[in-house]
C-alpha cells in the first residue's frame, strides 16, 4: 500500500469525528454479522489502513449501480466512507476527461499495482474486437483485461457485471458476459472476485465487503456464485414481512386489491422472492427504509442470473425452484472464524 | 420514518406473561457470563441485538429485566446514537440511528463505559490547543 493518509485520518480531515468512525465500524460489523472480537479488529485495522486505490471501470451499463451507491439525499457514514476511498477513476463521476483522465488512471494503477480494488459495473463484450463498448478509442474489454492483471480484489457490482444482466438477455446481440464468465473462459486473468449482484445492488453491501477486505485481507465466505453469504445466504422470501400471509395461504390477486393492502403475499403477482438470494428484506433500501414487497410490488429476482429471460416475464410463469420459508433463516449466519 | 406499521400483519404469539420469553432468556444468560468476565478479567464485550431473533415482546421483556440506570446519553454524529445505562452496573443499551431515525444497529454492551462515549486519548492534545486558542481570543476581546 502507498503512504496515503489512512481512512480515519481522511475522515477526520473532512470534519467527521472519531465517534462517526466508531459508529461506521459498529454498523458495518453488524451488517457483516461479525463476532464481537472481529468487530473490534475491524475498527483497529481500518484506523491504520491507508485509503485504498479504487479503480471503477464501467462497460455496458446504465449507471444505475453508481447511482445506487453514490447518490444520497443526506450524507451517511456509508457514503462518506465510499466517497473517500480514493476513487481514482470513475468515468461518470470524475471531473477529468479525455487523455488526461486515462493517463491518471494508468498512473494510479501503476502506483498501486497488485493492491488496488477494481470495481466493475456493466457487462463486458468482446464481440467485433470489442467495438460494441469503447472508451477513448479502446474497447472496455481491453481496458478491463489490463486492469484485472494488477487488481488485489475485483468487485463486480450489479447483475450485469456479475452475470451479464440486461445486455445478455436474449438474443444477446453484443455477446455480453459477466466478469466471472470471462475468467472461467480464460479471457481475463484469474483474480479474487466478489459478485455483488442486484439491479442495482444494495449500497451497504458494497461498503461492507470492502471494509471486510481491508480489515482482514480476505473475503467473507462466498456462495457458489461468488456472492458473500452473509448478504446472499438467504432468500428475500425467508425474511419477508408478508411471510406470515404466505404461510396462511393469503395471496393478493391483483395490485392494490384488498388483500394486497392487508399485506397478503404477492407470489401470484409474479414475486420471485422464494428463489432470489439477496439482503433486500434485511438490510433494506434507502438507508433502511423499505424494499419492494414492503412497498407493494413483488421481487423481480434481479440478483439472480438470467432474471430478464425467465419464463412468463415479470408477472407470470411458475417459479423455477419454489422454497417454502418459515422465517427461521432470518437468523444471520455467523461467519467462520478467521484462521 | 420506518413505515412497517403501515402493513397490517398479525403474527400470533402465545406467551405466558409470567415467564421470560424464549429469545430473551439466553441473551440474559450471555450477559451474565460477559458481566462476570468484565468483573474478573476486565474484558469488555457486546451482543449484537440485530443478530438475535427477538420479537417486540422479547425486547420489551429484556428491557424490563435489565431496567434503567442513572445515565442516558445522546451522541450526535451521522444521525444519533442513544446510550442508556441499564439497572445492571456495567450493562449498557446502545442504539445507532441513521439520519432518518431508523435503527441501523443495536447492541448491549458489557463494559465500564461504551467506547463511543469516551473522548479518545489521541484527540485530547488537540483539545488543549483548541482551548488555548479560544481563551486567547477571549483575552484579546
Amino acid at each position: 500500500m502507498s503512504d496515503k493518509e489512512t481512512i480515519l485520518q481522511h475522515l477526520l480531515n473532512q470534519g467527521a469525528s472519531r465517534r462517526a468512525f466508531l459508529k461506521f465500524c459498529a454498523v458495518t460489523a453488524s451488517t457483516l454479522a461479525l463476532p464481537t472480537r472481529e468487530a473490534k479488529v475491524l475498527a483497529a485495522v481500518l484506523e491504520q489502513t491507508p485509503r485504498p486505490t479504487v479503480i471503477w471501470l464501467s462497460s455496458q451499463e446504465c449507471t444505475g449501480c453508481s447511482e445506487s451507491l453514490l447518490r444520497s439525499f443526506e450524507p451517511t457514514v456509508e457514503n462518506l466512507i465510499l466517497d473517500h476511498l480514493s476513487l481514482d477513476y470513475h468515468n461518470t463521476l470524475q471531473a477529468a476527461s479525455g487523455a488526461a483522465a486515462e493517463a491518471a488512471r494508468e498512473q494510479a494503477m501503476a502506483d498501486a499495482f497488485g493492491n488496488y480494488v477494481l470495481v466493475v459495473d456493466g457487462s463486458i463484450t468482446a464481440r467485433d474486437y470489442g467495438a460494441w463498448s469503447m472508451i477513448g478509442g479502446r474497447s472496455t474489454f481491453d481496458i478491463l483485461k489490463e486492469a484485472t492483471a494488477g487488481a488485489g480484489l475485483i468487485i463486480s457490482v450489479g447483475t450485469c457485471a456479475a452475470f451479464g444482466g440486461l445486455p445478455k438477455a436474449q438474443p444477446n446481440p453484443s455477446q455480453a458476459a459477466g466478469v466471472g464468465d470471462l475468467m472461467a473462459q480464460g479471457e481475463l486473468p484469474q483474480r479474487p472476485l466478489v459478485n455483488i449482484s442486484g439491479c442495482p445492488p444494495v449500497p451497504e453491501v458494497i461498503t461492507g465487503v470492502i471494509a471486510y477486505f481491508l480489515a482482514f485481507g480476505a473475503l467473507p465466505e462466498l456462495d457458489e456464485l461468488n456472492r458473500p453469504k452473509v448478504y446472499y445466504g438467504k432468500t428475500v422470501h425467508d425474511c419477508c414481512i408478508r411471510l406470515p400471509h404466505f404461510e396462511a395461504g393469503n395471496f393478493a390477486m391483483s395490485f392494490d386489491d384488498e388483500g394486497a393492502r392487508q399485506g397478503y403475499c404477492l407470489l401470484l403477482l409474479g414475486c420471485r422472492g422464494p428463489e432470489t438470494f439477496n439482503s433486500c428484506s434485511t438490510v433494506r433500501w434507502n438507508q433502511g427504509t423499505s424494499y419492494p414487497m414492503h412497498s407493494g410490488h413483488g421481487c423481480l429476482g434481479c440478483s439472480e442470473p438470467q432474471f430478464w429471460d425467465r419464463v412468463g416475464g415479470f408477472y407470470g410463469g411458475p417459479l423455477a425452484n419454489p422454497i417454502a420459508g418459515d422465517g427461521s433463516a432470518c437468523e444471520v449466519p455467523v461467519p467462520p472464524p478467521l484462521s | 420514518m420506518n413505515s412497517f406499521d403501515g402493513i397490517a400483519i398479525e403474527v400470533n404469539q402465545k406467551e405466558s406473561s409470567h415467564t421470560i420469553p424464549n429469545a430473551a432468556y439466553p441473551i440474559l444468560s450471555e450477559i451474565e457470563t460477559m458481566l462476570w468476565e468484565l468483573a474478573e478479567h476486565n474484558r469488555s464485550n457486546s451482543i449484537d441485538l440485530r443478530r438475535q431473533p427477538l420479537s417486540q415482546t422479547d425486547s420489551s421483556r429484556l428491557r424490563e429485566v435489565l431496567g434503567r440506570g442513572e445515565v442516558s446519553a445522546t451522541v450526535n454524529c451521522m444521525g444519533t446514537t442513544h446510550i442508556e445505562e441499564t439497572g445492571i452496573p456495567g450493562v449498557w443499551w446502545v442504539t445507532h440511528y441513521n439520519d432518518s431515525e431508523d435503527v441501523v444497529a443495536e447492541f448491549i454492551e458489557i463494559t465500564e463505559v461504551p467506547e463511543i462515549l469516551k473522548a479518545h486519548r489521541k484527540d485530547i492534545p488537540a483539545g488543549v490547543g483548541l482551548l488555548r486558542a479560544r481563551v486567547a481570543r477571549l483575552s484579546h476581546g
